[in-house]
């Protein structure tokens, strides 16, 4: 029995397979896209617990899909991802009056740590 | 920052949280009393060459993180499939501890370029000095290192708060790792004429003669994990706020490094 389904959107080809190949390890069920526009068709199309999105996107940048993702489905959580602190800080403030919706999670990932919050997110959920 | 060559200077006036309007010239620096500038202006000093010499950087090191996320991750993976006993658990660790180095080196380059574009505001010294102890006041305890903080009040500079906490952090952790048992530090702030001095002694193993003139060389270490790049960045840090480092070290007894920076004149 899986966890969950997690989104990941990720346009860097490794760190996604990376992403996918975790949450599989984790006991997950993961869905990739690889542009904002493939991540707003899969929301659309499946059921998806949580979404992992990286900051730096091609057509929008994450916290604009974050927005875009919560248009269609208001409840999903994102965990941002980038490797830029400044963006961490700016996300950080907005996450303050977005409780358990938004989460930053700096680069290099520590996947022991995004384990940690992903079964936290989804224990909420439930 | 090196006052020999012309400088853009960037002052952008705070309308409201998040709109400024920004008014760019080209001047040198002597002519701009910064304390005089109020509080709703932010003032970013760069020189010509470093504007894009910084982005440069900030993309790179962006760009380096990705990879490193990448192979981190799948080797963390191995060793999470691997059985608690077995032996190729130590070529994961081995090859963790060099990604953690590689990552080290790239987050200090892109300290270092970004020291040279400060964010300049007032910044009470002795607040952002209780700070720094403050966070790391129980590893200290843990180390069993006792410290005092003699703290000058009122003693403000015109600084970069993010940089600053970075420089004496920085001058911290060396002195947390240069003490052994009995560890004693202390920190103890003075105002001076026009600029105020900052001291920061322990009663570590003090340096040698080799040692003491390769100190701010980039890339040189005495830590296994060090990246060799902390007391050249801090070197920066205060040469960016017009200041100056130096110190004082017997081998045996202990180390201490002065700092002083430009003071504000209140009045």
């Amino acid at each position: 029995m899986k966890k969950g389904n997690v989104l990941v959107v990720e346009d860097q080809k490794y760190v996604r397979s990376l992403l996918v190949d975790a949450l599989d390890f984790f006991g997950y069920s993961p869905f990739e896209a690889k542009t904002p526009k493939e991540a707003l068709s899969l929301v659309e199309q499946k059921s998806v617990d949580l979404s992992i999105v990286d900051f730096n996107l091609p057509e929008m940048d994450g916290l604009r899909l974050a927005e875009e993702l919560w248009r269609i489905n208001p409840i999903i959580p994102v965990f941002l991802i980038s490797g830029m602190e400044e963006i961490g800080a700016k996300i950080k403030e907005k996450s303050q009056y977005l409780k358990g919706s938004l989460r930053f999670i700096e680069k290099p990932i520590d996947l022991v740590i995004l384990k940690h919050y992903l079964d936290g997110a989804m224990r909420c959920a439930s | 920052m090196n006052l020999d060559r012309p400088h853009k200077i960037i002052i952008k006036n705070k309308i409201n949280e998040t709109d400024y309007s920004t008014y760019i010239f080209n001047v040198t620096p002597y002519c701009l009393k910064i304390d005089e500038i109020g509080k709703n202006f932010l003032i970013h000093i760069e020189e010509e060459d470093d504007v894009s010499k910084n982005n440069f950087f900030s993309t790179l090191m962006h760009e380096v993180k990705n990879p490193i996320t990448a192979i981190k991750g799948y080797l963390k993976l191995l060793e999470l499939s691997l059985d608690e006993t077995d032996g190729r658990r130590k070529f994961i660790y081995n090859s963790l501890q060099e990604l953690e180095r590689i990552e080290g080196l790239a987050k200090d380059i892109l300290l270092i370029y970004k020291s040279i574009n400060c964010n300049i505001q007032k910044i009470n010294l002795k607040e952002v000095l209780e700070q720094i102890f403050d966070f790391y006041e129980a590893e200290m305890k843990k180390r069993n290192i006792d410290y005092t903080l003699c703290l000058s009040d009122d003693v403000n500079v015109m600084g970069d708060r993010n940089l600053l906490n970075i420089l004496f952090a920085n001058l911290l952790l060396n002195a947390m790792d240069a003490v052994k048992e009995k560890g004693f530090i202390a920190v103890r702030s003075t105002p001076l004429e026009n600029r105020v001095l900052v001291e920061f002694e322990d009663n570590g193993e003090g340096m040698d003669e080799y040692i003491k003139s390769q100190l701010f060389t980039p890339f040189f270490t005495t830590k296994e994990k060090g990246t060799g790049l902390g007391l050249y960045l801090c070197k920066k840090i205060v040469e960016n706020h017009g200041g100056v480092i130096y110190f004082n070290s017997e081998k045996g007894k202990g180390t201490v490094f002065y700092i002083e920076l430009p003071f504000v004149n209140e009045s």
